[in-house]
């Protein structure tokens, strides 16, 4: 009979908790009340799991620029026939959840528990969403999943991260035996995630070994873990190898049998796949090697450290910041305080003998020469949008004509159905649709002739031409155009008039 | 001790480094760890300076010690070269105030010594400036003209200097022009810790901490020599309090 060990139910208790705990901000989602316009409650826990998928799937296409507005863009289609919102309720929406999966104070989610393990209160941080990049010209914040939040996606997928990769590479041999290639293409992608997430995650280690080993308990418990991640890298990269293998065997096979056929789709996708696959297999590489150095020089280097005692528990806040204003410390002591933050001292002094050095006199003469040189291409890439500018609103121009067709006057928003109708949403995407029309309207009337030397003449200069004989008047409209989610603009009459 | 004048060289190279550039990696950081000479050099050198050197994973770090101490970035310097020509004592130690509230926004827990937020928004931060100097301004008035007489700056002024400044306006679109606002004020400092290489800037307006900055709370203040050092330090301005 084995033995009923009562001590041993509870073990591990907080790394349960910290994976239960990943689903509370979709729970938290879940409490959200809030009706469309058709006073019908929205789904907020399943926009929510929407969500972390549309960011997974960014991540698998290798889209870095997911915003609130993509992420809302997505939602919008995905539930335009389930919930009745405009634009703007769907970008709240997206703020919503980005907020929620991402608390915008910058604490990190946390969760406060009681450890059954230790019997003393506990709790676990964890972050679901951070800040990719930010884009300063539009002042757009991008987003993508972090560790804990493809955790959760993970999570919801029946196995664990640990053994994604491991995961990833059986079902890839099982897809390329069963000639699946495009789904192949698809796990290849997955893998590429499950090596970056891996990345990070060395990096992430390797932090912490800097400023965390304190005891030798930290020390051997990081010696696992890198020791573990060693072992498991080395696995992998065997199962790469044969991987590569076996692509390269279906390649040689096809390769013969599609000459029989006369039929290449199906080997160009092999061959993609096997550049893909070469690609993905040497970023792995490289963490192998990292993962070597880690085991020799860093924590070689944490063992150095050993000598160091570190105190368990440290809040800043508590010691240093209200210590100082409520005894309050004499100003000063915020100088000393301070200090351990700064750099130190540099002095920056002055031979006299400078006086005696070789001068440089061009610098007297007006502007130095790289000036000039900054300036001239500048000059150049403006003159090279300029050029394209102007290409594009040729084009526009064309298609006014062609929409106006005889008639004597038409509205921007006939324009654009017609647009739509005939090139397709693509055009009304780009903002030089947008600036086309707002120029017309400044420089109304327009005709062929005139050529004021103004900023804008020479990019307009090619589209007049077309006009041969006739004028422009445009005058605005009171009504608003949402022509795509990105670009609104006010209706406007265009007049065509024989001279 | 007998050094050669290799070892001295070599020493006084990697102080250099670390003087600039306020760390070290990978070479030196051998040279530092092979010999006792040299790295009983390098730290002689740092300790005449009123520093620390430490030792993190694959690097090494200067620190300035929590100290008054001459050897440390002079008031001028920081004032001309990051809060402008008018700059007054009153701005720098402002700043210091706004730097110090700042690292114990990140660190405010005894139950992890991680930091327990990913970054700081700057608006959270005039909020915690706003509850530092709401408890600054519990003091009587008496108490805090009481240490004035005893040190040269006071914490009235920085009351005084605080509160003019304009409270943040939610409707203007960019808090960085010349007016003087609480968020400008903020922003010269935060260009400050981006320039320190203690803060980034993830946008938004929301900063996090470095790995350097990380590296010299839980290495310096979490130390427990220096953490004793540093509670000295404030216990001595106790004290002359007391005697007064």
């Amino acid at each position: 009979m084995f033995q009923y060990r009562p001590d041993e139910i509870a073990n591990g208790y907080r790394e349960r908790i910290a994976r239960l705990a990943l689903f509370d901000p979709l729970y938290e989602l879940e409490r959200k009340t809030q009706a469309d316009n058709d006073g019908k409650p929205i789904d907020f826990f399943g926009l929510g799991l929407l969500s972390l998928l549309f960011f997974f799937e960014q991540m698998l296409i290798r889209n870095r620029k997911t915003g609130v507005k993509e992420l809302s863009a997505y939602l919008r289609q995905a539930a335009k026939n389930e919930i009745n919102l405009d634009a703007n309720g769907f970008e709240n929406l997206a703020r919503t959840i980005i907020h929620t999966l991402r608390p915008p104070h910058g604490k990190r989610r946390e969760r406060k528990f009681f450890n059954w393990e230790t019997k003393k209160f506990d709790s676990v941080q964890y972050s679901i969403l951070k800040a990719d990049s930010f884009d300063v010209k539009t002042n757009t914040q991008y987003y993508t999943l972090d560790d804990d939040g493809l955790e959760l996606v993970f999570a919801t997928k029946e196995y664990f991260s640990e053994f994604q990769l491991s995961i990833n590479q059986l079902i890839l041999r099982k897809q390329l035996e069963k000639g699946e290639f495009e789904g192949a293409l698809r796990q290849i992608n997955e893998m590429r995630i499950d090596v970056e997430n891996l990345q990070q995650r060395i990096i992430k280690i390797k932090h912490e070994i800097q400023r965390n080993i304190i005891s030798e308990e930290t020390y051997s418990r990081f010696k696992a873990i890198i020791e573990d991640v060693y072992y498991r890298l080395k696995r992998e990269n065997e199962e790469f190898k044969e991987l590569n293998l076996f692509v390269k065997e279906t390649k040689e096979r096809l390769y013969y049998q599609e000459t029989e056929k006369q039929e290449g789709h199906t080997y160009e996708l092999v061959l993609k796949i096997s550049k893909e696959l070469e690609e993905v297999h040497y970023e792995h590489g490289l963490l192998l090697q990292e993962s070597i150095e880690l085991k020799t020089k860093a924590l070689k280097a944490a063992q150095e450290s050993l000598y160091y005692m570190g105190i368990n528990s440290f809040n800043f806040d508590q010691e240093i910041t209200a210590r100082l204003v409520s005894s309050p410390l004499p100003l000063e002591a915020a100088r000393g305080l301070a200090a351990p933050f700064l750099k130190v001292h540099k002095e920056e002094l002055w031979s006299p003998l400078t006086v005696f050095a070789e001068q440089r006199i061009d610098e007297e003469e007006g502007q130095p020469v790289e000036e000039a040189f900054l300036s001239v291409t500048d000059e150049g890439e403006n003159l090279r949008k300029r050029e394209i500018q102007s290409k594009n609103f040729t084009k526009l121009m064309k298609l006014v004509i062609e929409a106006v067709r005889g008639r004597n006057s038409i509205t921007l928003k006939e324009i654009a159905s017609y647009v739509k109708e005939t090139k397709g949403e693509n055009l009304l995407q780009h903002r030089s649709f947008y600036d086309f029309f707002i120029i017309l309207h400044q420089r109304s009337p327009l005709t062929p002739q005139e050529m004021p030397a103004e900023e804008h003449s020479q990019i307009l200069d090619e589209a007049l031409a077309l006009l041969k004989g006739k004028k422009l008047t445009v005058t605005e409209e009171k009504e608003i155009l949402e022509l795509t989610d990105r670009y609104s603009i006010q209706n406007m009459i265009i007049k065509v008039e024989e001279i | 001790m007998h050094y050669n004048s290799e070892q001295v060289m070599k020493a006084f190279e990697l102080y250099t480094e670390l003087a600039q550039k306020g760390s070290a990696e990978k070479e030196h950081l051998q040279d530092y760890l092979a010999d006792d000479a040299v790295r009983g050099l390098v730290d002689q050198f740092a300790r005449k300076v009123d520093c620390i050197v430490i030792i993190a994973g694959e690097r090494l770090y200067l620190v300035p010690e929590t100290k008054l101490s001459p050897f440390h970035v002079k008031n001028d310097t920081l004032k001309k070269t990051y809060l402008g020509s008018k700059a007054t004592n009153q701005d720098l130690y402002m700043m210091y105030l706004a730097i110090i509230v700042f690292f114990g926004e990140f660190y405010d827990s005894y139950n992890t010594i991680e930091a327990t937020r990913d970054f700081l928004p700057l608006q959270e931060w005039v909020k915690s400036i706003d509850r530092q100097i709401a408890t600054l301004k519990e003091h009587s008035e008496e108490e805090l003209i009481e240490y004035e007489k005893e040190y040269s700056y006071n914490w009235r002024s920085i009351i005084e200097k605080w509160e003019a400044m304009d409270p943040l306006k939610e409707t203007a679109k960019k808090q960085t022009g010349n007016t003087i606002s609480r968020m400008s004020f903020l922003d010269s400092v935060k260009r400050f810790l981006e320039d320190q290489e203690l803060a980034i800037d993830l946008g938004n307006n929301e900063l996090a901490l470095t790995e350097k900055a990380k590296t010299i709370v839980q290495r310096y203040f979490m130390d427990l020599e220096y953490n004793r050092g540093i509670l000295e330090f404030m216990y001595g301005f106790d004290k002359r309090k007391g005697d007064t």
